[in-house]
């Protein structure tokens, strides 16, 4: 009953108001983005479900399944039902919510995989597959109401065996066994039938090391082999400490508790429930077969009964929703035929960056009057006015950068131009692909990437690709490849350009920097330093000049280009097998979400795109190696850069609070900047430097805040890129090889 | 800022989607992946609220929940849990255990949650 409840709940309203925030068609950016996230997590989980399921599938007695992959298998599946209910995807909802009831039944031990059931989750599975991919494209998908029926056939509840007194013999105490999840219940009351030996374990460890002392005495007792970690009950100590109460089953076989973990100071260890009171079980069960644990249990198997014919899909069912692929690709292109003068967009925009000055002039005067005239009338209409106008501004603001979004494509069209021709001149055969056409960006990012970009290609296709006949004497295809990727990554669009030729030479590069006096002999150099000296102006590494791009003006100009759009360049390269070049930028440029931080005196707006977190710390928790501050953050080490130290900043007046740590990223790269004070997020219109201070590292730009100081804008692409070379520095200096 | 909130679940998705939302909308955030690292985090610096998965490896909301409202220095944190399940008991359980407030996932939109976040620390 509960769970067709649920099942009503979540397909009634999903289906009415899921996310009125991402669906309605302004926030359609958002969506995407929330999209982005969504579909690779949900491969992810489809394919835990598979590779369990298919794992499972393949053992020969299925009850030997262990209880842990059933679990994995159920919370990969539970929290596909979630997520595709909060995105609006029914179908995918509705289908992984089977999925979870099943597998709950299963782990409750209320059925068990028979093998036709089986087959109806692998089948489930491959109708997941298809499902999300036809969401990820916005299309229906297949039709899931036979499969639905399917699993309606095979599944028929059984009744459920109430042993709530086995648990109160155990004289658990009043809160405990209420907090047990079903499923905790039913391992514990496993643990009773099989005559598993039952203890409370009592741990009080230290504040400050509770998680690591924990995961220690948990991974004792596990690695015993015997010994299963039923329940954990956290808890404040009477002496200051964390209290943990573990309940802990033995196998009847294994090692008493107290020898595995002997009771000390801050652990005791209690036997639970009379013997005597399991006594008659006890008997029953050795008296009758070896495998006695289900014995005395009425958990009867779902065996369904129904003819094989029943059990086969319909043909047309996983073809229906492929139908609609046609008609939505002519709707695409009709879209795209409005044009419009980029010029009078530029304009547009300007306009919007005034208002929404204007607008956080009015929001400060109305927490201004809030502040002096309390809840008065006035200021609460103040305060309405300002949300709505707020509310508009913004709405205005993202429909206009959303006018100026173009598909990356059309660069691409331009590009397979030059570069046939180059390939011809060159004589070299190429087959260059490309992918991601439909990835958005904002019209003038798109604009000053077809340089970058071209250079690339030719950079691959001049020195990356081998001549035909070398290729064919090294036993590759005549013709190379280049691919170019294109894809959205949260905030930012990832671009890669991947060759097949033979990548790059270090070697070579550290003779010719040797030869330019860019590098000094018998010096370590790591391979990412030896590459990041082709993006200097001048560097080129072909021995001839050729025609092409051997002059030594492309990579620096990449580079230039590219960090001038606050992104990021990295390579990849595989000598004798190809070299990837990956750009990382971000979606537009104009108007950001920033977050406004307080260093010393300054204020300084960081990118809301590239944040990753926020945490306040204690100077304590900074720990320094090696020269370099970090900090432990879940098992990682984030490497810290005090923005106060990095433009010398004076102290301000002496904060009282903790500093605060913000931690960005892009692509892979983490890194936490030490701020004194957060002061909010905050909507800001970047503007230039102007030529003077253009090339500040770290600095992409000035914003106006409400009360009309201007604040530097954080370019947090090339601070990661300048503190990772630093470090790069560093470690070499220390002895790492070239 | 606003106020600190601690976001507890084991699915990425979720977290990201919630720190996004809840920066932009002026609070500081702390994320954690189970119980015991939203214990551990909790215990170093306390949020203003919490927003509590339920099914999580390691160690469950339920749990969690419980050690909050037994602790002397945590018991007055307001906790949403926020759930993938909402089967009646389910909340009854996690209203019992202490929670202020009962959210499911599918069906609550993210400016939902922060309304209800915001409605809590207004009071």
């Amino acid at each position: 009953m509960t769970d067709e409840h649920v099942a009503q709940l979540i397909s009634h309203s999903t289906r009415l108001n899921l996310l009125e925030d991402i669906t309605m068609p302004p926030k359609k950016q958002k969506q995407n983005r929330m999209l982005q996230e969504f579909i690779p997590e949900a491969e992810e989980l489809i394919d835990i479900l598979s590779q369990n399921l298919n794992q499972i599938d393949g053992m020969p007695n299925k009850d030997a399944v262990r209880p842990d992959t059933v679990n994995a298998i159920f919370r990969a599946a539970h929290t596909l039902k979630g997520m595709s209910g909060m995105m609006g995807f029914n179908k995918v909802c509705d289908v992984s919510h089977h999925f979870e009831d099943i597998l709950d039944k299963i782990r409750m031990g209320k059925a068990s995989f028979t093998p036709v059931l089986l087959n109806l989750l692998i089948d489930g599975v491959s109708l997941l597959q298809s499902l999300v991919k036809a969401a990820g494209l916005g299309k229906p998908g297949p039709d899931v109401s036979f499969f639905e029926e399917r699993i309606r056939l095979s599944i028929a509840e059984k009744p459920k065996v109430t042993e709530d007194d086995l648990i109160a013999k155990l004289d658990l105490g009043a809160t405990f066994p209420n907090l047990l999840t079903e499923y905790e219940q039913h391992r514990l009351l496993h643990n009773i039938k099989t005559e598993a030996r039952l203890y409370e374990v009592v741990a009080t460890f230290p504040l400050e090391t509770f998680d690591t002392d924990l995961s220690a005495l948990t991974a004792r007792i596990q690695a015993s082999g015997t010994g299963e970690i039923i329940a954990t009950l956290p808890g404040p100590s009477p002496t200051g400490g964390m209290e943990f109460r573990l309940v802990v089953g033995v196998l009847k076989e294994g090692e008493p508790l107290e020898t595995l973990i002997p009771p000390s100071d801050t652990i005791t260890i209690r036997v639970l429930g009379e013997q005597k009171a399991l006594a008659p079980t006890q008997t029953e069960l050795t008296s009758t077969a070896p495998a006695p644990a289900d014995s005395g249990t009425p958990l009867a198997k779902v065996e369904p009964h129904l003819p094989e014919a029943a059990f086969q899909p319909p043909p047309s069912a996983f073809t229906n929703g492929e139908a609609g692929m046609d008609d939505l690709e002519s709707i695409r292109s009709l879209s795209q035929t409005v044009r419009v003068d980029i010029e009078k967009l530029d304009l547009l925009l300007n306009m919007v960056g005034e208002l929404v000055i204007s607008k956080s002039q009015i929001s400060r005067i109305s927490r201004k009057l809030l502040d002096q005239d309390g809840a008065s009338p006035l200021a609460l209409e103040v305060q309405k006015a300002s949300k709505t106008l707020d509310k508009r501004v913004t709405s205005f603001q993202e429909k206009l950068v959303e006018v100026r979004m173009t598909p990356i494509g059309q660069i691409f069209e331009r590009l397979v131009r030059v570069v046939h021709k180059v390939s011809r001149d060159l004589g070299k055969e190429v087959d260059l692909q490309f992918s991601g056409e439909e990835t958005r960006m904002d019209k003038s990012m798109v604009e000053e990437l077809a340089d970058p970009l071209l250079h690339l290609i030719l950079n691959a296709l001049d020195h990356g690709l081998e001549d035909t006949q070398k290729r064919i004497a090294l036993g590759k295809p005549a013709t190379g490849s280049i691919m170019v990727r294109a894809s959205q990554q949260g905030n930012h669009v990832v671009i890669e350009v991947e060759d097949d030729g033979q990548g790059i030479n270090t070697e070579k590069i550290y003779q010719k920097g040797l030869s330019k006096g860019l590098v000094t002999q018998g010096k370590q150099y790591t391979q990412n330093e030896l590459i990041r000296l082709l993006f200097l102006p001048g560097f080129s590494t072909k021995d001839q000049v050729s025609q092409v791009s051997g002059r030594g003006v492309g990579m620096d100009v990449v580079a230039k280009n590219i960090s001038k759009l606050s992104g990021m360049v990295d390579v990849e390269t595989v000598l004798g097998q190809g070299t990837i070049f990956t750009l990382t930028l971000p979606i537009t440029l104009v108007i950001i979400h920033a977050l406004i931080v307080k260093v010393g005196k300054e204020t300084f707006a960081i990118p809301l795109s590239s944040v990753l977190e926020s945490l306040m710390i204690s100077e304590g928790d900074i720990k320094t190696i090696e020269s370099q501050e970090i900090i432990q953050l879940r098992e990682e080490t984030l490497m810290l850069v005090r923005l106060k130290d990095l433009f010398s900043l004076q102290e301000g007046e002496k904060t009282s609070g903790n500093p605060y740590v913000i931690v960005v990223g892009l692509a892979e790269k983490r890194m936490g900047l030490v701020v004194d004070d957060i002061r909010g997020q905050q909507e800001v219109v970047i503007k230039s430097l102007g030529e003077d201070l253009k090339n500040i590292d770290g600095i992409s730009g000035v914003t106006e805040l409400g009360d009309g100081k201007l604040i530097l804008v954080l370019d947090i692409a090339s601070l990661i890129q300048e503190v990772t070379e630093k470090r790069e520095e560093k470690t070499t200096e220390t002895g790492a090889r070239r | 800022m606003k106020g600190n909130i601690l976001i507890v679940d084991d699915t990425e998705f979720y977290r990201k989607v919630y720190m996004t939302k809840l920066l932009s909308a002026g609070f500081i955030t702390r994320v954690a992946t189970n119980g015991i690292e939203a214990l551990k985090s909790m215990m170093t610096q306390k949020p203003d609220l919490i927003l509590l998965d339920l099914v999580m490896p390691e160690m469950d909301g339920f749990k969690v929940l419980q050690a909050v409202r037994a602790s002397p220095a945590l018991h007055k944190i307001p906790v949403i849990v926020f759930s993938s399940k909402g089967a009646a008991e389910e909340i009854q359980k996690a209203l019992q255990a202490g929670a202020n407030d009962f959210l499911i996932k599918a069906t609550t939109t993210p400016n939902k949650v922060i309304e209800k976040i915001e409605s809590y620390l207004k009071r």
